[in-house]
């Protein structure tokens, strides 16, 4: 065993992986330019905790967690006698654990354990199953050899038994700490359908999919990242359903990230996507449970971070997002009809303040008449030219947004009503802006709000300003330019492998029933084919209900 | 040839049906035909049916390799290199002559006094972007617009056709009011524009997945365009009549600015301007991606892609200094263009077959 616990070096903590071939090469550099030490000593200046194996010494063990724990004052330590005869130790957090558990049910029933128990462990003629055939009263236990890994159980907030004669401990899941209870979804609500939403907790989440999947199929995969925040990251899919392939790249590229924290799925998201350089997301997010059971259902896999209620979903492909989780709950023909409008919404979003500065700029023969001479007299006497005005407005109105989203709910309200006074009213009266563009710059925000993703809407505001100057230095044709290059950088994008505007290109027929329409649940039959190509069968042919033939019973035959 | 994405046969079939309708419904030569002119367009309609087929027999027999590539192995490797040479020269002047459509397009059109060089450099720059990123880019492009190309046209033509008092029908009358000769003479011309063009997707044919499939995909794209753009042809010719179609820059744009439906619905020409801007940006990436790669091969390169700026900024000069204004494209296009780019659309791809053939080479 190495020595007494030390704190290790900072560097040491994000040393690179090694690699073999390339160590060696550097090795030699060294030696070649005489640098004295070279070799290992950057990559181990001292072992890592989990190098530190329990001793069978109490006493001992107990010293090296008091350094490890050193000035950790919500780190509870409690020696007491299991069975009035071997000295043990219970170590846990204040707060992560329950205290009530252990103080009512662990500790009284360790120390009430039968004495010849107790006498038979302290002369080894027992071990540590011994302890949990006959009193302990948990049924999360895993058995501890090293400090790393009692550590680490520590920390998720077990409690950790150590017997004094035992190099192993006991690791007691008691993990319970304060939380949110589980609300309705803030940015995604609906009027019909669950109202459950995702909280900070991991556990709570893994839960609320699971009882919606109730399948052993149904496998989450746990991959701790974060060199200080230790977040788990449950990464989960349905096993008949998720391509392989997926998997294994979801589960590569997660397990090559080396990061200090993970605070929020955005980090991760940022590390995995295909292509970080795209202004569009590549993968979704979600606070729904429904949404994400629905996602695995299709063959998706769901990525869940630790301490955030956003739960991420990929494969993601450009429709998802102007899709919502309300439109497979309610009827058919108005999910079709609010798709199309939000389709619409994205457009309008993206090309209407261009479109209004293009057509007064350049074309102003596209105009009926009658809209012509209105427009034109409405700018009349303002000092800018549109593209200006529109830019203006624009950013008044995204400072605005930002303002109101960023205040207390209080002072946002009077916020929201000076912005539309002084923008609505005093700007118009005092012919710094026109009534037009008041409306096109109003339509455009109403428009960015329709999309249900938040994530494509910031990306159309921004891709918004772009196609505006556009719009004011080269007219219809900047605008066309514009949507072109959009489009070819769209066709570029993948998200793990599945091309980034499937099923419209490349084509796939089947799967339109789900993009711009919505077709009824009796007609999805099949999985995407992208991405749930492994079992495309959805469910039953022929599941269009009908009615019995008539409803009066047929007259029976031969009675009169 | 640093070339590794595949197209299936519904982008290929998309892309040449975008190719095809490309510049041929922006500028229709009506030429000696007059009223007869949508007779010539089926009439090379069909001929154009028989260039797919040998182009596509090109593609079987080599079913991975370009033209580029085999030409030196069945001709010899001085006479191909030549043949090759002479392919690429034709590649490059129809993609400066792509370009200088769009430029004149919205010259003429839409953006008078903006200079013609930004025009030019700002599309051929979006096209370069395009070829720079793979053959499968611009073929799911295709797979997006052509579609939506396709409905625009027909709505269009619809809306054209229901304008209460802009149709006469009796334009197209008396059908072949001096024989069939004029008709005939008309046919030649529009076989070369724009169905002979489509010689350059040899060098597309071997990233096909199935290239053995492809002529199903060709045959079905030249029909669809045909019919497509004979509809068009028929639409101005009853909208406008024969002489003023043959008058005019760009009679489909008059044909439907004529609509004007309930005072609302009028003023519709962006929308065809944006389908043909579209479209011939297909046509230009198909162009200005068989001169790069096929330059690429020529010379043995192991990637295409540094080719493709000096090649924009060699295709955006090229374009601007073809000819001086549109009349004379116009005579180019309808008197030079159909024996200038015999070598290219005939001679090559017939020689290489028959000599194939002769010689039993096969890919």
């Amino acid at each position: 065993m190495p020595g007494p616990y030390r704190r290790p070096l900072r560097a040491a903590l994000f040393r690179r992986r090694p690699k073999p071939a390339q160590q060696g090469k550097q090795d030699n550099n060294k030696d070649k330019q005489g640098q004295p030490g070279g070799g290992n000593s950057h990559t181990a200046p001292y072992p890592s905790l989990e190098e530190y194996r329990l001793t069978a010494e109490l006493k001992l063990n107990l010293e090296q967690l008091q350094t490890i724990f050193a000035r950790c004052s919500d780190v509870i330590r409690r020696d007491f006698y299991l069975g009035q005869a071997i000295k043990v130790a219970l170590i846990y957090i204040d707060g992560l654990a329950d205290k009530k558990l252990i103080e009512d049910t662990l500790v009284r029933t360790l120390q009430q354990a039968p004495e010849e128990l107790a006498r038979s462990l302290a002369e080894r003629t027992r071990d540590l199953t011994a302890v949990m055939e006959m009193v302990m009263p948990m049924t999360d236990v895993a058995v501890v050899d090293n400090m790393g890994s009692l550590v680490k159980h520590v920390l998720n907030g077990d409690t950790v038994l150590i017997l004094n004669g035992f190099n192993k401990g006991l690791a007691l899941s008691t993990r319970a700490w304060e939380h949110r209870a589980v609300e309705e979804p803030i940015t995604e609500s609906v009027v019909r359908g669950p109202r459950e939403s995702f909280i900070e907790s991991l556990r709570t989440n893994t839960t609320l999919i699971r009882r919606r999947l109730k399948t052993p199929s149904l496998k989450m995969e746990t991959v701790c990242l974060g060199r200080y925040t230790m977040t788990n990251i449950v990464l989960t899919y349905i096993e008949d359903l998720a391509d392989p392939a997926v998997v294994r790249e979801v589960r590569r590229r997660l397990e090559s990230i080396q990061i200090d924290g993970v605070l929020e799925s955005a980090y991760i998201e940022e590390l995995i996507e295909d292509n970080p350089d795209s202004p569009f997301p590549q993968i979704d997010h979600t606070e729904r449970p429904d949404k994400v059971a629905a996602a695995l259902l299709e063959g998706r896999v769901g990525i869940l971070i630790d301490g955030t209620p956003f739960a991420l979903i990929v494969p993601t492909v450009f429709v998802q997002f102007i899709q919502a989780s309300e439109d497979y709950y309610e009827r058919y023909y108005l999910s079709s009809f609010l798709r199309l409008a939000r389709f619409v919404a994205l457009n309008i979003a993206l090309l209407l303040p261009a479109v209004y500065v293009a057509v007064t700029t350049f074309h102003q023969e596209m105009l009926p008449t009658n809209l012509l001479v209105k427009v034109a007299s409405q700018r009349e006497g303002i000092p800018f030219p549109a593209l200006v005005e529109a830019l203006m407005l624009e950013l008044t109105f995204e400072l605005l947004r930002e303002a109101g989203v960023r205040l207390p709910r209080p002072v946002g309200q009077a916020l929201s009503i000076v912005g539309a006074l002084v923008i609505g009213e005093a700007a118009v009266s005092a012919s710094l802006v026109s009534p037009a563009m008041v409306i096109v710059v109003a339509m455009t925000g109403i428009s960015s709000f329709a999309t249900p993703s938040y994530s494509m809407a910031i990306t159309l505001r921004l891709l918004r300003f772009i196609m505006l100057i556009l719009a004011g230095t080269f007219g219809f044709y900047g605008i066309m330019l514009g949507l072109l290059a959009i489009l070819v950088h769209l066709n570029t994008l993948r998200s793990f492998g599945v091309p980034y505007l499937a099923p419209v290109a490349p084509w796939n027929f089947s799967d339109f029933k789900d993009v711009l329409v919505r077709v009824p649940r009796w007609a999805m039959n099949s999985r995407p084919s992208q991405i749930g190509y492994r079992d495309p069968v959805r469910q039953g042919a022929g599941l269009k209900p009908k009615p019995p033939a008539s409803s009066n019973p047929a007259p029976e035959r031969g009675k009169s | 040839m640093g070339e590794k994405g595949r197209i299936s046969l519904w982008q290929f079939f998309l892309l040449v049906t975008g190719f095809l309708i490309g510049t041929s419904t922006l500028i229709i030569p009506v030429g000696p035909a007059k009223q007869d002119a949508w007779i010539s367009f089926l009439l090379a309609g069909t001929l154009g049916l028989g260039a797919a087929y040998c182009y596509t027999a090109l593609g079987r027999r080599f079913p991975r390799e370009s033209p580029l590539q085999y030409a030196s192995r069945v001709l010899g490797r001085w006479p191909g290199t030549c043949f090759n040479i002479i392919f690429l020269w034709y590649a490059l002047h129809l993609a400066a002559l792509v370009l200088r459509n769009v430029v004149d397009l919205y010259k003429l059109i839409v953006l008078p006094q903006t200079p013609v060089e930004v025009v030019a450099g700002v599309f051929a720059g979006l096209a370069a972007y395009a070829v720079r990123l793979g053959i499968e880019a611009p073929a799911r492009l295709g797979e997006l617009l052509t579609p939506f190309i396709i409905v625009a046209i027909l709505v269009l033509t619809a809306l054209a056709v229901s304008v209460p008092g802009l149709v006469h029908w009796e334009a197209l009358f008396p059908v072949m009011e001096r024989g069939p000769l004029p008709v005939l003479r008309g046919v030649y011309p529009t076989f070369v524009y724009p169905f002979g063009e489509t010689v350059f997707f040899l060098v597309l044919l071997p990233f096909l997945t199935e290239p053995r499939k492809s002529f199903a995909p060709f045959a079905r794209a030249v029909i669809i365009v045909t019919l497509l753009t004979t509809l068009v042809l028929v639409r101005n010719l009853i909208v406008l009549g024969a002489s003023e179609t043959a008058r005019m820059n760009y009679p489909s744009l008059i044909a439907i600015q004529m609509i004007n439906i309930g005072v609302f619905l009028q003023r519709l020409e962006p929308v065809i301007i944006f389908v043909w801007s579209f479209t011939i940006l297909l046509k230009l990436i198909v162009v200005y991606y068989t001169f790069t790669l096929g330059t690429a091969q020529l010379l043995g390169l192991r990637d295409y892609r540094p080719l493709v700026l000096p090649a924009g900024v060699l295709l955006t000069f090229l374009s601007l200094s073809l000819y001086d204004n549109f009349s004379q494209m116009l005579t180019f296009a309808g008197r030079v263009y159909p024996f200038y780019f015999l070598p290219a659309y005939l001679i090559y791809p017939v020689t290489l077959l028959l000599v194939a053939k002769i010689r039993k080479i096969k890919g």
